[in-house]
């Protein structure tokens, strides 16, 4: 578990850091740069951590990464009095759903361990 | 056992063993499990439904009472139609098997997609409307959260559901009983306490319904109590969940399933009447903003102080878990109906295998997945989603009495009570004609139409599937015509095997042309070489047969028999044969423990494996057709076997 954690606190830091590097810039390449930080986090997690993770895991850490991403929000929302979407995206923006996407799904991808039916 | 399979283990479970006899007792659900896994999905349904009715009557409110009644009689006639429908198919399968079985399999694929698309809905109408209920309670600022939250919530469904049927039921055992207590304690409460009255609210509903029919006439009062009872038609869906799921109920399964539906009729009865009596008792009307069972609770228990506020929100956070709970009865019979429609060739065959903890592991995803590209249409807007959600479950209840009234009517010599029978599912018929009609028409400009499209949609990919598989059948009918044909010569040969020989492993499933044609290839690429065969198969358990120790045996019989006959034409050719067989839910894995052991046995075996080849391979045929034998052929090359994939063609 404390991998699952230790990941998605790198991940949160680099999108945070790429939202302050790039959005003032474009807002579209700032989600794009960010679905490409949490896919590359999910990768190394996935191909030198969890090294023999099957989807199902890769799922529940995914269920995880967007649920620590929601309360993280939340939190600093409550804290600071006004919206800050900067894990999840702006809820205006068409890319949320990318980005939700991302963070739930990118684990899985890079799943190796893939059992195979038979008919 | 390194790190990240014991997460795995604590999140997923140890695997199953299917040969164990005590598997389906540890398994199956009891009656309470059942009343909670699968009736949650009804009971919640009160939750929108009483209010949806209740809003439909304007201002003739006191009309209530005769919807109330209305509500009682249809769960009463769709539940004793169900209760019939189990009992003529203690197998389960629910409308799509009966559909099938009584009204022919076209109008069975309708039955059975539409149930698909059904079972989808109820995954996002639930969450959808459960966390609606939990954010009522947090402030505004919150609200861009809830979609996330939706997200979070169906995949930890899907990852709860991977674990097992009764794992996850035994998780949301407490939240059912919550709900049950809380709004049985309010609606006691509401009749007790207004009690006295009762005469008042009887004579106002009386004068009421002679006003209005001296004012507008019967036909349009009965037009506006049709639409209110129509368009609250989301109380009656999932009824038919135990239908559906009687495979996986503890034995004597029937018995079970009738005792799991009384519970749930009566306890859907008395909750969703209750409630809407309730309204009328309390003078409740429609507030911005906030529920009809809000408004309800708090005219009840709001004068109670911190007391009253404590039990208010307690009522209202167990009824919008229990919208998350409800959402199981899409996680639980979706993926069974998929496995049945995969099992008569209408879906790829692979949603129909079970994973190492006995569920239909590809059924779960792709209703998980497709609930979550609902919400995303939807953008969790509950309106929509219970009218698509209300015509395909009214849709397959139509089709299922219209099969059951035309049952009853052919067999009327055969079925001494049959009059009976057909009144009930005629009643049945009309009603859920009446409701499907009425819903469709009047909501088919506001999602009706996305829901027909996409039923059809999934109906024409199903004959398309079926059509595909069809032809590879016809193919392989024809390779078992020439092949099995060949005449075979009476002398045999010892059985005895030697260690040292050169021995052709073929893995095999039933006996037919298919594996005498990888006998044939192999002698045709290696003349004279061979002396000896071992013929391995695995008895694949799968949604199909996973119904009972007395299935598993039939299999198991079935698997051994088929390896006999490949054994009687190998010796009748003047071959030495023998043969293995494995049990498991993967043919993989299991085929590639039999292989590994063999190869110490034999060191100069080599392993051979058929796959199909066609003139054209196309994109979808990797979906509908396995590669377990490029997977097993990858696994034992890996380990330093010699394994070879046979080319079988199909002649198109």
């Amino acid at each position: 578990m404390l991998g699952v954690l230790g990941f998605w606190i790198v991940a949160a830091l680099l999108v945070i850091g790429v939202h302050a590097c790039v959005h003032p810039m474009s807002a579209i390449d700032c989600d794009i740069a960010k679905l490409v930080v949490i896919v590359g986090v999910s990768f190394v997690y996935m191909r030198f951590i969890a090294r023999e993770a099957t989807v199902d895991h890769g799922l529940f850490v995914g269920a995880i990464w967007l649920a620590l991403s929601i309360v993280a929000e939340l939190a600093t929302s409550a804290h600071s009095g006004h919206g800050w979407f900067v894990l999840i995206g702006s809820p205006d923006s068409v890319l949320r759903n990318v980005l939700m996407f991302a963070w739930i799904f990118a684990p899985s991808l890079f799943a190796r361990h893939r059992r195979v039916a038979e008919e | 056992m390194n790190a990240l399979k014991r997460v795995r283990r604590a999140i997923i479970g140890p695997p199953r063993d299917v040969s164990d006899p005590q598997v389906f007792h540890h398994v199956s659900l009891i009656v309470f499990l059942a009343w909670v896994g699968l009736g949650a999905d009804p009971l919640s349904s009160s939750a929108y439904g009483p209010e949806e009715a209740y809003k439909q009557l304007g201002p003739h409110a006191h009309l209530s009472i005769i919807l109330v009644a209305m509500m009682a009689v249809t769960i009463l006639v769709i539940a004793i139609a169900y209760s019939n429908l189990i009992q003529h198919f203690p197998g389960g399968g629910g409308g799509y098997l009966v559909a099938t079985k009584l009204l022919g399999n076209r109008v069975g694929v309708v039955s059975g997609c539409a149930l698909l698309v059904d079972y989808v809905l109820t995954i996002t109408v639930s969450v959808a409307s459960g966390c609606d209920q939990v954010w009522s309670f947090l402030p505004a600022k919150f609200l861009p959260y809830k979609f996330p939250a939706e997200f979070v919530v169906i995949a930890v469904l899907i990852v709860l559901n991977l674990r097992g049927v009764r794992e996850s039921v035994n998780v949301l055992a407490p939240i059912f009983v919550v709900f049950v207590i809380t709004h049985a304690i309010a609606i006691t409460y509401a009749i007790a306490t207004h009690f006295h009255a009762l005469p008042a609210v009887f004579r106002d509903a009386h004068n009421d319904l002679t006003t209005s029919v001296h004012t507008m006439g019967w036909w349009p009062l009965i037009l506006i109590l049709l639409r209110a009872y129509s368009l609250g038609g989301g109380t009656y869906t999932g009824i038919e969940a135990v239908s559906n799921g009687v495979v996986m109920l503890r034995e004597p399964r029937v018995r079970t399933a009738k005792r799991t539906m009384t519970l749930m009729a009566l306890s859907l009865a008395i909750t969703a009447g209750g409630i809407m009596f309730g309204y009328l008792l309390t003078n409740s009307r429609p507030a911005e903003g906030r529920t009809m069972n809000a408004v309800f609770l708090t005219a009840l228990f709001g004068h109670w102080g911190g007391l009253g506020t404590a039990f208010v929100i307690i009522s209202l956070v167990s009824e919008a878990a229990l919208l998350f709970v409800a959402a199981q009865a899409g996680f639980l019979d979706g993926p069974r109906v998929l496995a049945n429609m995969a099992v008569d060739s209408w879906m790829p065959h692979r949603f129909a295998q079970l994973s190492d903890r006995l569920v239909t592991k590809n059924g779960i995803y792709v209703m998980g997945f497709a609930a979550v590209a609902a919400l995303i249409y939807t953008h969790g807007d509950i309106t929509t989603l219970v009218v698509m959600y209300s015509i395909n479950v009214f849709l397959t209840f139509s089709l299922t009495e219209l099969g059951m009234s035309r049952h009853w009517i052919k067999d009327r010599a055969k079925e001494p009570r049959w009059k009976s029978q057909l009144a009930i599912h005629g009643t049945g018929l009309v009603m859920c004609l009446c409701i499907l009609i009425i819903t469709t028409l009047e909501k088919f400009s506001q999602g009706g139409w996305i829901t027909v499209l996409i039923t059809s949609a999934t109906i024409a990919l199903c004959f398309a599937i079926h059509r595909h598989y069809e032809e590879v059948r016809h193919s392989m009918r024809r390779l078992d015509e020439i092949l099995l044909a060949t005449p075979v010569p009476n002398d045999s040969t010892p059985s005895d095997l030697e260690p040292s020989l050169p021995t052709a492993v073929i893995s095999v499933s039933s006996f037919s042309g298919f594996g005498v044609h990888q006998i044939l290839s192999i002698h045709k690429s290696f003349p004279g070489y061979f002396k000896q065969f071992i013929f391995v198969s695995a008895a694949v358990v799968d949604s199909g047969n996973f119904k009972g120790a007395e299935e598993i045996g039939h299999l198991q019989e079935k698997t051994e028999n088929d390896l006999k006959q490949y054994i009687s034409w190998a010796q009748s050719h003047g071959f030495r044969a023998s043969y293995r067989m494995v049990m498991g839910t993967e043919a993989v894995r299991s085929v590639e423990d039999v292989c590994r052991e063999l190869a110490q046995q034999f060191p100069r075996a080599i392993f051979f494996m058929g796959r199909l080849i066609f003139r054209e391979e196309k994109w979808y045929h990797r979906l509908l057709h396995n590669e377990t034998p490029h997977a097993i052929q990858r696994r034992l090359q890996f380990e330093g076997i010699q394994a070879m994939v046979l080319p079988i063609r199909v002649l198109e």
